[in-house]
């Protein structure tokens, strides 16, 4: 069946037929005044300068508002490509610094133990700056008593 | 003859109104913010814009909005009218834009809130033999076949919907049809057509 092809009579006679739906008598006769009234209340002003004409734009021409999401979506796309280069010329910079950090790691079977004890490594940090008392013991067996222990206690508690 | 019938009516029905001068000169003064020039544009057009909007959410409540936010938008938007298309054009796509937004938003919660039937349509004598002799039910009254058709038209794709009411139901061309939509007409030709397909399925109780 071509688009030209007649679909028949009864079926254009019947949608034809949606034209006796009417509204109830005498809607017209106030239809524009509604329109005018609802003006002159102030709804004309709306938004107004450049976001008006955007919109007006928008809803009058459709080609626009695809346009316009498309060059969003070409500017998201682009975005997280430019992105990702950043990403892999940093990964590539960092691969090429030698690692430094704040405190050399201590490495307790480098003292001397008199106890014994298996040697642990501890990684003192900004975030983690409390030596423990385990190293105090096996760090400094002789003096244990010149290094306080660290107490949180707070008054009246 | 019955296409021809039908043809005539719909010509009849969608002949504009008002010399093209006269429109515009009514336009220009609207845009200046004469009111009462807006309000006989508005005259003009107000069956029509408010018969597809009818049409394509066959809901009487529905259309009374948003034809008058119809009318409203087009009168904030009045002074970025060029005069490239006829105001009945760009006043039509800016309701029909406004009414597919609509009806997105409002998906598949359709509630039918149908307008009377007019006294043309029980006098219609190829409609009453159609009822008559076509339906399955004999005591299918008319009110239950305009229920019927408007599921129909309801299950119809937006697009599919909009086509067969501006063309099968206002009588507008295929042209006048494309602008609207913003289309080539080999697009509204085909959409019509598998429109009217489907249709003829989903009502082939009642045709032959």
């Amino acid at each position: 069946m071509e688009p030209n092809q007649d679909p028949g009579n009864e079926l254009l006679h019947l949608i034809s037929w949606k034209r006796h739906e009417q509204p109830p008598p005498g809607y017209f006769n106030h239809f524009s005044e509604r329109v005018i009234q609802r003006l002159e209340s102030g709804e004309a002003s709306g938004p107004t300068g450049f976001w008006q004409m955007i919109t007006d734009l928008l809803e009058t021409k459709p080609v626009l508002a695809g346009a316009y999401s498309l060059g969003l979506c070409s500017m998201l796309l682009m975005g997280i490509s430019a992105s990702q280069s950043l990403l892999q010329t940093a990964g590539g910079y960092s691969e090429s610094l030698t690692y430094s950090p704040a405190f050399p790691d201590l490495i307790l079977s480098e003292r001397p133990s008199s106890r014994g004890d298996v040697p642990v490594a501890y990684h003192p940090s900004s975030m983690n700056p409390v030596f423990p008392s385990e190293f105090l013991r096996v760090s400094y067996p002789e003096s244990p008593s010149l290094l306080q222990p660290v107490q949180f206690q707070l008054l009246g508690y | 003859m019955a296409m021809h019938t039908v043809t005539t009516v719909q010509e009849k029905d969608t002949a504009p109104v008002a010399e093209p001068e006269d429109e515009l000169q009514l336009v220009r003064k609207a845009q200046q913010g004469d009111l009462s020039s807006y309000d006989e544009l508005v005259r003009r057009y107000q069956e029509r814009i408010y018969a597809t909007v009818y049409h394509m959410t066959a809901n009487h409540e529905d259309a009374t909005d948003l034809a008058q936010e119809s009318f409203i938008k087009a009168f904030q938007a009045l002074k970025s009218f060029k005069g490239d298309s006829s105001f009945f054009t760009w006043v039509y796509r800016i309701a029909v834009n406004k009414t597919i937004n609509f009806l997105k938003q409002r998906k598949n919660r359709t509630h039918l809130s149908l307008n009377d039937l007019d006294l043309n349509a029980e006098n219609d004598p190829a409609l009453v033999a159609l009822v008559s002799h076509k339906t399955p039910r004999r005591d299918l009254n008319l009110v239950e076949l305009q229920a019927k058709l408007n599921e129909a038209m309801q299950k119809l794709s937006d697009d599919h919907r909009l086509v067969v009411t501006l063309h099968d139901i206002q009588g507008l061309s295929h042209e006048e049809i494309s602008e609207i939509m913003d289309c080539n007409i080999g697009t509204v030709r085909s959409r019509l057509f598998y429109a009217r397909q489907q249709l003829q399925g989903y009502l082939s109780d009642y045709i032959k």
